[in-house]
């Protein structure tokens, strides 16, 4: 078992590498020729609504937090853990989570400070749990931090947490990742009503290599490295994040060199930047997935099984009837690696798990298998109900548009008829207040795309029978497809209760075989994380599965000329 | 003044109206949930308790009588995404807004005026057509257009090429401080832009009603009295030609407002139709509300600004 994980974490970090070597890539600089001294622009095309990282949802502000703020935890290439802002990551052997997984004990640097010069002690902690779960907290999610039922603090450089449950994800949600695993401090923020509302929020108080200076609205934000900072200093002067809200203009900012660094491009950017000069792009798988939803209930009557979907040689002939590679490379340039499921990128992959080839013969044989027989119109249909169904993407999105076009072609030719129904986004995506159509279920098959939110494998929210929106009774879940069965909650549930990595990483190895093998979804590609940067800069990584993954060691970014 | 005054309090209803039809228009335009229903992080307590934070939990008539208590007291209320006041948001941008759209109207107006001048005297002449067809073509270019085509010449390729170039965006260097030169170098390409798309439709008014004024008897009669045309034209006969363009220019005041925000949107420039393109993008009612309000004040308030201009400088109207 043991090997296994090393063999699955070692295949991770090749991927890193090979993702850095074949685009040329920034590569980590160990050399230790680091420049001193210099500035970054980073252009943005989003301004950050807060810098109040809880409350945002605006990637920008995450980034600048990711550089102001250490986690507890942090992940190396890998994707595992190391000690950051804690002096040790809490497993069962080291004694940091109790043998029952409710109680996890983190011990702080003692040489942690924050900007101003306080020290950062446990109280802290015991700080960001209270404010983040308190009746009127701005923030976005809770997850996680509501499993706790009290932050204990010996002493200032101890803090324990007990939960209310076991709950496994609790390392790398809480404490680590990208959303995770920051601290509030407590002697700013301690007398302040509504940290949305104060100046915190544009201008937080952090621990990490840089500090936010000046935040000019519309225009920039500003970071100066952070001189006070406890760990290793940062090579760069300052960094200055530049909203240049049209894309184009940004991409053409960045071959000039007016900018130096952009993060959130799309695919449909990278030739365009590998062909510019002085540019280097890096990629790497990230942890977001397009995919076909499937919707197991009927969509005017959700309590119903659905007519045509709830069949599953209907889903299988899907899955065999539509050339996803074909796909990737007719649409992506072939840049984009063929999907399996939203594990792929993670060391809980079930690597036994081969995406559904391409077979339309075998698609047409299942079906007629099925009793679905070809009618006189070439549809076909089984007990009177015809195979036709809506395929339903956002509007003016225009990789998925094409990617539609070109399923609606490949399933009608395995005997679907497939009606194209799409919505602009603000529509497709509401919440149930505002009859979302995603949320609501409104739809047959649904491109889009989902991901894990963070470190963590917990694909509760996707596949969970609780997690099922209806809008009526339920307006949270992102169990959009409604498929579920009582093996699965039972799994489900007992991944997060099983502390111990290697056995959880089973359970959910045997729910990835359950949605593959019901075809729950149809996995279409992992889209990309791709960074350009002017060559100038170096040292930059990029992580694959984890989002904004080059701004989490930005004390190691600089630049040759150190200007 | 009288009339002044009964203008603006009927004015008054008209803009509760107008708040009322666009608040319901807003509401109806998307869900400031829906991007924390999308993130699969969200519990349903978290999306209850963000609901009741932002007050979307209410009927929509409440919600709406609670805006225009606030509002009487003189609060815009608070940004959903920021947090922050939506009247200090609001004038952070405004002064920007100003900036670029003064510059580029007075531009516009400063090209417009002399070229419809040319056009009038010597109408039908190759000179007119010229600048018919200019006008035309200006009139029909999309402003990002324009914009990314001045960004890829002046900026791009004339820095690869060596020659002195203009920055691509912004307001403001970002290497060096805030400078009075640096702001004129960002303001040049944009403010050219609006007052490119601008000078059209104030050519073609100016043109058309200096050839109807060029007509008139009293015209006719200065030069037989042995006026020379410059005096003809520009004592007698531009006043009079400029009354409809003032009317015009009133109106289209309102637009620099939130009217830039293409120009705004490209050139990188923190203005306020920027911030209404973001507001939109994130549901965040309470900004759209804030700056759809003073739009719709200014607008009114234009308007009798222009019947006001219109009485002083045509001493044939009267307002009873």
């Amino acid at each position: 078992m043991r090997s296994s994980r090393i063999t699955a974490l070692s295949l991770v970090a090749m991927v890193v590498f090979a993702a850095c070597q074949s685009s040329g890539g920034p590569t980590p600089s160990s050399s230790g020729a680091t420049k001193q001294g210099g500035t970054i622009i980073v252009g943005i095309t989003d301004e950050p609504d807060t810098l109040y990282q809880y409350a945002s949802r605006q990637f920008p502000s995450f980034y600048i937090n990711l550089m102001i703020s250490t986690p507890l935890l942090r992940v190396t290439p890998g994707n595992r853990l190391e000690p950051y802002l804690a002096t040790e990551v809490p497993t069962s052997a080291n004694g940091g989570i109790s043998a029952d997984g409710k109680t996890i004990t983190v011990k702080l640097r003692k040489e942690a400070v924050w900007e101003d010069g306080v020290p950062v002690t446990s109280k802290d902690a015991a700080f960001t749990w209270r404010t983040l779960t308190a009746k009127t907290s701005a923030a976005t999610s809770t997850l996680g931090w509501d499993r706790i039922a009290s932050v204990e603090t010996p002493d200032d450089q101890t803090a324990v947490f007990r939960l209310t449950q076991a709950y496994a994800p609790f390392v790398s949600v809480v404490l680590a990742g990208q959303f995770g695993g920051r601290l509030l401090p407590e002697h700013t923020l301690a007398s302040v009503a509504d940290i949305t509302k104060s100046d915190f929020a544009r201008k937080p108080i952090g621990n990490g290599p840089f500090r936010v200076v000046d935040w000019v609205s519309g225009d920039r934000i500003t970071l100066e490295r952070n001189t006070k900072f406890w760990g290793e200093r940062a090579s760069l002067d300052k960094v200055i994040f530049k909203i240049s809200p049209d894309r184009n203009v940004l991409l053409a900012q960045l071959k000039s060199k007016d900018l130096d660094l952009v993060a959130d491009l799309t695919e449909a950017n990278t030739e365009d930047m590998r062909s510019a000069s002085g540019v280097t792009v890096a990629t790497a798988a990230s942890s977001i997935i397009e995919l076909l939803n499937i919707n197991f209930n009927s969509p005017d009557d959700l309590t119903k099984p659905h007519p045509v979907l709830a069949d599953l040689a209907v889903r299988q002939a899907i899955a065999y009837g539509i050339n996803r590679q074909g796909l990737i490379d007719g649409i992506l340039f072939g840049k984009a690696k063929l999907a399996v499921n939203e594990q792929d990128n993670t060391r809980y992959f079930n690597t036994d798990l081969k995406p559904y080839p391409f077979d339309p013969a075998k698609a047409k044989a299942t079906l007629d298998q099925a009793g679905w027989t070809v009618g006189a119109n070439g549809i076909r249909a089984k007990n009177g109900v015809p195979a036709r169904l809506q395929l339903t993407t956002s509007s003016g999105n225009k990789i998925r548009e094409s990617m539609q076009v070109v399923i609606q072609q490949q399933l009608k030719d395995i005997g679907f008829d497939i009606v194209l129904k799409n919505y602009p986004p603000a529509e497709l995506f509401a919440g149930c207040a505002a009859n979302g159509i995603k949320q609501g279920r409104k739809f047959d098959l649904l491109l889009d795309s989902f991901g894990l939110p963070g470190l963590d494998p917990d694909p509760t929210s996707f596949w969970r029978s609780t997690q099922i929106p209806d809008c009526k009774t339920r307006l949270a879940g992102s169990n959009r497809s409604g498929f579920t069965t009582s093996e699965l909650d039972q799994l489900l549930d007992a991944q997060l209760a099983t502390a111990d990595d290697t056995k959880r990483t089973e359970i959910i190895k045997q729910i990835q075989k359950i949605i593959y093998d019901n075809v729950a979804a149809l996995y279409v590609y992992d889209r990309l994380s791709i960074v350009a940067a002017a060559d100038r800069v170096k040292g930059v990584t990029v992580l694959p599965g984890l989002s904004g993954s080059a701004f989490m060691d930005t004390e190691r970014w600089w630049v040759t000329d150190g200007k | 003044m009288g009339y002044v005054l009964r203008r603006v309090t009927q004015a008054i209803p008209l803009l509760i109206g107008i708040s009322f039809v666009v608040f319901l228009l807003i509401r109806l335009s998307g869900d400031p949930l829906s991007f924390y229903v999308n993130d699969p992080r969200i519990t349903a307590e978290d999306l209850a308790r963000l609901e009741e934070r932002f007050g979307v939990n209410q009927p929509v008539h409440v919600q709406y009588f609670l805006w225009v208590s606030s509002l009487v007291r003189g609060d815009l209320g608070t940004s959903f995404a920021t947090g922050q006041p939506v009247g200090a948001m609001i004038m952070g941008r405004l002064p920007n807004s100003l900036i670029l759209g003064g510059t580029g109207f007075v531009l516009a107006l400063a090209m417009a005026i002399p070229l419809a001048i040319i056009s009038a005297v010597r109408r039908y002449s190759v000179r007119d057509y010229a600048i018919t067809t200019l006008t035309f073509i200006g009139y029909a270019t999309p402003a990002f257009w324009l914009g990314l085509l001045l960004i890829l010449v002046f900026s791009l390729k004339f820095r690869e090429i060596g020659l002195p170039s203009l920055p691509p965006g912004g307001m403001y260097d970002l290497r060096g401080d805030p400078s009075f030169a640096g702001l004129i170098q960002h303001l040049i390409m944009p403010a050219g832009v609006i007052a490119l798309i601008h000078s059209a439709p104030f050519v073609r008014y100016l043109r058309a009603s200096l050839m109807d004024v060029l007509r008139q008897d009293y015209v006719r009669t200065a030069y037989a009295k042995g006026l020379t045309p410059r005096v003809v034209l520009y004592r007698h006969a531009l006043k009079n030609a400029a009354i409809p363009l003032a009317t015009v220019v009133m109106a289209q005041i309102p637009y620099l407002l939130g009217g830039t925000i293409v120009v705004e949107q490209v050139f990188a420039w923190p203005g306020m139709g920027r911030l209404f393109w973001e507001s939109a993008v994130r549901v965040d009612y309470p900004v759209m509300m804030g700056i759809l309000l003073l739009v719709s004040v200014v607008v009114v308030l234009m308007n009798v600004v222009a019947d006001v201009v219109y009485a002083w400088l045509d001493p044939r109207i009267h307002f009873a």
